[in-house]
């Protein structure tokens, strides 16, 4: 007569275990990891590479006031209004490197008005114009590139009073810059 | 004669599941991410700043970098349970706040916790209410049934003067234990 022999020791084992209570199993520490957050930037620099300067410029003989625009955009441009414009005075505008995040945008806070020299005539109506945006005149605002650099081009209008005399005109143009 | 080996193994298993722990403690983070800081121009020198635990003010300590982003943060709330039974010896938790890991130039230098509540009210606290690690205990009132504290986590940062911008994190890491 075959006898019939079952293995009870493991699955007795694994009875055992199942029939321990849960209680006995609890977890007394929790741990749970959580994160603060921020952004940083560059800091901003501003770099002159060129002062304002309308170049040499001559009244006309009659006396009366007359004006002159230096433009910010490329070609450099004088347009004179009762002034003759002379060649040896390296007209420009005011030219600055900035550098900051790249990719940000940059707000650009300039006076309303600075003085010449010399004589300290009026010089007014800035324009803007940057290398990676062109023409922000209206907005103020530029934008920094994949290097986190732009360049500055600033413009614009001197009045000379009549009576003012032959001379190279230039003026400092005092620009804040900070992230919009 | 041969042994015949019932192969119930597998029978046995599946009739008798392994279950899982339960936790007799648990901690909750409210909101994540936070704190939120905003937007840091870098300076030349490490910066420090202060997150008040209970109102959220911001304060520079040290250095020279500049918090575009203003006003106060919002502060984790961190909720402690101490599940049943959490009567007589076994009612207290005793709370770990620890920083890191560092990745990025932002780290934690300091922890500190305010706006204690519990439920039900008359928990108390002991230990430090300041430093890294922050270590203090709990202890809730008798009675029976769940009970739960919660606390703001405020901390100082420090702000590295080099390394990657952009978006960055600082980690930490609140740990509960029943004894």
């Amino acid at each position: 007569m075959m006898r019939r022999v079952f293995v009870l020791g493991p699955i007795g084992s694994l009875m055992a275990f199942s029939a321990a209570p849960a209680e006995a199993q609890s977890t007394s520490t929790v741990g749970r990891v959580a994160q603060g957050t921020l952004t940083i930037f560059r800091p901003l620099s501003i770099g002159n590479t060129a002062n304002m300067s309308f170049g040499r410029l001559q009244p006309q003989g009659n006396g009366n006031p007359g004006t002159v625009i230096i433009t910010s955009a490329l070609p450099i441009q004088r347009i004179a209004n009762g002034v003759s414009t002379l060649p040896g005075g390296t007209e420009t505008p005011a030219i600055r490197t900035l550098s900051g995040e790249p990719g940000r945008i940059y707000r650009v806070t300039i006076p309303s008005s600075v003085t010449s020299s010399p004589n300290a005539y009026l010089v007014n109506t800035f324009t803007l114009w940057t290398q990676n945006r062109g023409d922000v005149t209206s907005t103020r605002l530029g934008q920094f590139n994949s290097s986190g650099t732009d360049v500055l081009r600033i413009g614009a209008k001197i009045s000379l009073p009549k009576g003012s005399k032959q001379a190279i005109y230039t003026a400092n143009v005092p620009i804040t810059v900070t992230y919009e | 004669m041969r042994a015949r080996v019932g192969i119930l193994m597998g029978v046995m298993a599946a009739a008798f599941p392994a279950s899982a722990p339960a936790q007799n403690v648990t901690v909750a983070i409210s909101p994540t991410p936070a704190p939120a800081l905003g937007r840091v121009v870098a300076g030349t020198a490490t910066s420090t700043y202060s997150i008040d635990a209970a109102v959220g003010t911001v304060t520079r300590l040290t250095g020279n970098s500049v918090r575009l982003t203003s006003g106060a943060v919002t502060t984790p709330s961190i909720t402690i349970v101490c599940k049943s039974p959490c009567t007589g010896g076994n009612r207290t938790v005793n709370i770990s706040v620890t920083a890191g890991p560092v990745t990025g130039r932002t780290s934690i230098s300091s922890f500190g916790y305010g706006s204690f509540t519990s439920t039900p009210a008359g928990a108390s606290t002991s230990g430090s209410t300041s430093g890294s690690p922050l270590n203090f205990s709990i202890q809730f009132t008798t009675g029976g049934g769940d009970k739960t504290a919660t606390f703001k986590l405020g901390m100082t940062a420090s702000v590295a003067a080099t390394g990657s911008t952009g978006n960055g994190t600082f980690a930490y890491t609140v740990t509960a234990t029943r004894p």
